[in-house]
């Protein structure tokens, strides 16, 4: 019965129909009647009209015992509200879009950063997990195996701790070898997380000092893929780093540490130089007992470390250790701040538009002021004139809300494909409900606000005036003062994205345009690995890729090639201490970034040499120790005396002559500053990692030379991998990529704020200009001239603007710390940028109030006097 | 949702429960036609009362309402009392008694 009334409400015609029925049956039986009684036919109908009644009346107060009258009346506001925004499309779309890419696009971004940032970490009571690392200065490198093994031995605050270092592998699954990304880690790294193998089992203690038995752990989504997802995988081996290795487990695609593209784990076993305590290679992960706090084991950590210096002073001075919780270590901090700044540009505009949908509102009220008149004339109770503004604004949020449901789907997706690869738990990123829901929450309660707050400003004004004789000549202010601040608030919102943005902008085109030292075009680059198992010492690395880059030369075309351990601008992280012959000791741990070099590496690149000279045969075949340091090192150790000739040491007990002094290259990526450097020749390398660059200049395409050199690649190693085929162009573009998209996401987020400060004022002035239309064409019957006319509708807009650019600027200033360390890598402000972001806004709002003002101007007094 | 004319419109519905009882499955018309003749043309029932009064007691599960056919061959809603309409009407006119007696006595002894 309750359910066949509710029907009602949606079927109205139905139970129209059925009163209609009822009664005709009714208004028939008193024509028979009449008909008895002797009247004519018509006279009977009539009579039975006449003592019937109005029909009409009947059925609305049957009608409303028969539906809750409230449910219907909902309805029909909004039935009515529909129509209502369906009659004002432009106000309608342009509300529901300002609403839902503001609250899309908040959702979306905070959405990714609860989920990267905020959630705990997959892992069991992940908050006691904490990594540790050491502390040279202002340098945060990983530790020494021997100090790992002490802090491991000395600590009295982990119950359990594991080393790890990440590690490119070479697998061989079919006919090419593949470069992946994993990790050697000790067996307690896994016990320490407390991460169970799907399949299988992990490392065994033994396989942890042994390296006999090779044996390797393997992701989920790796054995899928690369592995055919093999059942009997443990029964069998896998070519890894050119070695037959047997699987013994499987771990959950959802493990991810220490990276996201970690899939194979191989137990750490450090060879050679690696045990020795100068070598910073390995990361230390370690879980607190249950009631240490974290301040309590830096406290133990550094005790440690102190005993260490004063035990091998030699390395470990200046060294302290350093701890961090997991869970911030795992983030990447640069993504993290780029997330925040933009959550930040993303709320600004949120506001904004919120302002802008209310000021529509406000405006709208304004405009339909006689029809509310005229309803309340017509007995239309204050309720149901309230009623009617709350469900414009419901309606008007609900449409938004959708839309931003939709975009937030989409933002999340966004995100993930530009960020993905830096967030190690992007696979975890799942929207937020619980938030979308409150920010949609917060958008109703915000609809209900503006709605009640346009009401009672209805409810203030004299009733009836406006109604009952038409006047207009007075200007409608009605919320005048409401709509003017929010406008105002809008352009301060504008003020800080649009130089926040301009800084951003400025800082990019600064980079892109940045001196990186040598000639980026015509050079080729590719990584070329080699097992790690078959190449084991430096010198072996470093003759074979010195062999490779002089046959290379040869190929036809190639004008120099040479090779490099790490790739300038994308590559750095080989470096430590640099001691100097005759040097007072203050000088002894100068700390500088190794790169190991083919011949030829300054010629390729075209870096020139300020002072001495290449390296020569005896020095390139490493009979001879020679060395080349760049300009910031001679600076920061010699000053102005001249290096060439002195002696350092580097990485063991030889002295290196230096010979050459080149100049500084942006090694470290586009955007830091150069820092001080040694090249060493490559027969010298002294790391067993077997991962290079070599760099071809040539004027031909990538394309034409790849197959030669990859088949001289082939011939002197089957087992080498190639990947990563760049240009040097690509590769300094490709470092810049998340420069670029930040700066696309800020300018497009600024534009659009442009644009809704833009429409904000253009339609407040458009508003006041029309509501004061009567009173300028007085002004200009009176004698008004044009210019005085321009001057009484400009002002408000001129003082509006002042306002908003103003209290902008001074919210620009407390916000710019915050700015600086989120968005600008500088971090200081350019004075010409902020000028001209304000220009632009200025520029803009100009021509926006422009527009309706001089439609003023232009008026004929006569025609609008006469229309009212 | 008690009326102000709360008393009148009680009567109302006491009257429409009682024609109904005693000879329903009735329609509309001959409600009202019930009544006036049982009155000898005294309570005339408005239409205008009349309709609303009926749905609101079907509301309240005191009258049922089903389609049938007049005797004239015409689509109409026949209302036929409930076991809980039977009850208000047993309420109504008891208090319709004690209030008519205590009307006249007032009259009488006042």
């Amino acid at each position: 019965m309750m359910f066949k009334r509710f029907l009602n409400l949606f079927r109205p015609q139905r139970l129209n129909r059925e009163l209609r029925d009822e009664f005709e049956t009714h208004l028939d039986a008193i024509e028979r009647e009449e008909l008895s009684r002797g009247a004519t036919p018509e006279e009977a109908r009539r009579k039975a009209r006449v003592r019937f009644g109005n029909p009409g009346i009947y059925k609305e107060s049957t009608r409303d015992t028969d539906v809750i009258r409230w449910l219907d009346d909902s309805w029909r506001d909004l039935q009515f509200a529909s129509r209502q925004l369906w009659r004002n499309r432009t106000f309608a779309v342009s509300a529901v879009l300002l609403l839902g890419l503001g609250i899309g696009a908040n959702a979306a971004i905070f959405t990714v950063i609860s989920s990267v940032i905020l959630r705990p970490l997959p892992l069991p009571e992940s908050d006691r997990l904490l990594s540790v690392f050491a502390q040279a200065g202002k340098f945060q490198t990983p530790m020494s195996w021997p100090d790992l093994l002490d802090v491991q031995k000395r600590n009295h605050v982990f119950e359990s701790s594991g080393g790890f270092a990440p590690a490119t592998l070479v697998f061989r699954g079919g006919q090419d070898a593949l470069n992946v990304r994993g990790a050697n880690a000790t067996p307690d790294y896994f016990t320490t997380l407390r991460v169970q193998p799907i399949v299988g089992r992990l490392f065994d203690p033994s396989e942890g000092t042994d390296g006999g038995n090779r044996v390797a752990v393997v992701r989920e989504d790796f054995w899928r893929s690369a592995l055919d997802a093999d059942p009997e995988i443990l029964q069998k081996t896998i070519l890894v780093n050119g070695q037959a290795t047997q699987v013994v487990g499987i771990l959950p695609a959802a493990f991810r540490f220490p990276a996201s593209d970690s899939v194979i784990w191989m137990p750490l076993i450090p060879q050679g130089p690696q045990r020795s305590r100068g070598w910073h290679a390995f990361s230390m992960v370690g879980r607190l007992k249950p009631s240490i706090t974290i301040v309590q084991a830096q406290a133990d950590l550094q005790a440690i470390t102190q005993q260490l210096a004063h035990e091998y002073p030699e390395q470990d001075t200046g060294r302290t250790a350093k701890v961090v919780s997991f869970q911030d270590w795992s983030i990447d901090k640069q993504l993290r701040d780029r997330l925040v700044a933009l959550q930040i540009a993303a709320f600004a505009l949120f506001l904004m538009a919120t302002a802008n949908v209310s000021n529509l509102l406000v405006a709208r009220y304004s405009t339909r002021r006689q029809e509310f008149e005229i309803r309340k004339a017509l007995g239309a109770s204050p309720i149901s004139q309230l009623r009617q503004h709350l469900t414009e604004s419901l309606l008007l949020t609900a449409i938004g809300c959708v839309l931003a449901a939709i975009l937030t789907l989409g933002g999340v997706e966004f995100l993930i494909w530009i960020y993905g690869d830096q967030m190690p738990r992007a696979t975890e990123i799942s929207p937020d409900w619980k938030l979308v829901l409150t920010i949609i929450g917060a958008a109703i309660a915000g609809a209900l606000v503006v709605g009640l707050g346009t009401a009672i400003h209805q409810r203030r004004k004299v009733p009836g005036l406006i109604a009952s004789t038409g006047i207009r000549i007075l200007a409608d202010r009605t919320g005048t003062w409401t709509r003017k601040i929010l406008v105002a608030f809008q352009l301060v919102c504008a003020v800080v994205l649009l130089t926040t943005t301009g800084q951003v902008l400025h800082q990019f085109w600064d980079l892109m345009h940045v001196d990186i030292g040598f000639d980026r075009t015509h050079l080729i680059t590719m990584r070329v690995s080699l097992p790690s198992t078959r190449y084991t010492s430096g010198a072996q690395i470093g003759q074979w890729y010195e062999k490779l880059t002089s046959s290379v030369r040869s190929v036809p075309g190639v004008q120099r090639a040479s090779a490099a351990n790490m790739l300038p601008v994308a590559q750095w992280g080989v470096n430590g201490n640099v001691a100097v012959e005759g040097m007072p000791d203050d000088h002894n741990w100068f700390f500088a970034e190794y790169r190991w070099v083919t011949q030829d590496y300054l010629r390729t690149f075209g870096i020139p040499l300020l002072r001495g000279r290449q390296f020569l045969p005896e020095e390139v075949s490493g009979k001879q120790r020679a060395a080349i340091i760049n300009d910031t090192m001679r600076r920061q150790l010699w000053g102005d005396r001249d290096p060439i000739g002195a002696h350092i040491r580097v990485m063991g007990p030889e002295w290196i002559t230096v010979v050459g002094v080149s100049r500084d290259v942006r090694q470290s990526g586009v955007s830091s500053s150069p820092s001080a450097e040694v090249y060493l020749p490559a027969a010298n390398y002294v790391v067993a990692a077997p991962s290079w660059s070599i760099v071809v200049r040539s004027d031909l395409p990538a394309e034409s030379l790849l197959p030669e050199i990859r088949s001289l690649v082939r011939a002197q190693e089957q087992e080498a991998a190639i990947d990563r085929t760049k240009t040097m162009d690509e590769v300094v573009t490709d470092s810049l990529s998340q420069q670029r998209i930040i700066a696309g996401l800020l300018t497009s987020f600024a534009v659009l704020a442009l644009v809704i400060a833009a429409l904000g004022l253009y339609g407040l002035m458009a508003f006041s200009v029309i509501s004061r239309l009567p009173e300028l064409a007085i002004r200009s019957v009176l004698g008004s001239s044009p210019v005085s006319l321009l001057r009484v509708v400009s002002r408000d807009a001129l003082r509006l603007m002042a306002a908003g650019l103003t209290i902008g600027l001074a919210a620009v200033i407390p916000l710019r710390p915050l700015l600086a360390r989120s968005v600008l890598d500088v971090g200081r402000l350019n004075v010409e940028v902020f000028f001209a972001a304000l220009f632009i806004l200025i520029v803009v709002g100009c021509a926006a109030s422009a527009v309706p003002i001089f439609r003023a101007v232009r008026i004929d007094p006569i025609q609008i006097l006469r229309r009212d | 949702m008690k009326h102000s004319n709360d008393r009148l419109q009680g009567t109302l519905d006491l009257l429409l429960l009682k024609v109904i009882d005693r000879a329903g499955p009735l329609h509309g018309y001959v409600i009202a036609q019930r009544i006036q003749q049982a009155t000898g043309d005294y309570l005339r029932i408005e239409e205008g009362s009349l309709y609303p009064a009926l749905h609101r007691m079907t509301h309240y599960k005191w009258l049922k309402a089903e389609w049938g056919t007049t005797e004239s061959n015409r689509k109409a809603r026949f209302y036929r009392i409930t076991a809980a309409g039977r009850q208000q009407l047993q309420e109504e006119e008891s208090r319709w008694t004690q209030l008519t007696s205590a009307v006249s006595k007032a009259l009488r002894f006042a």
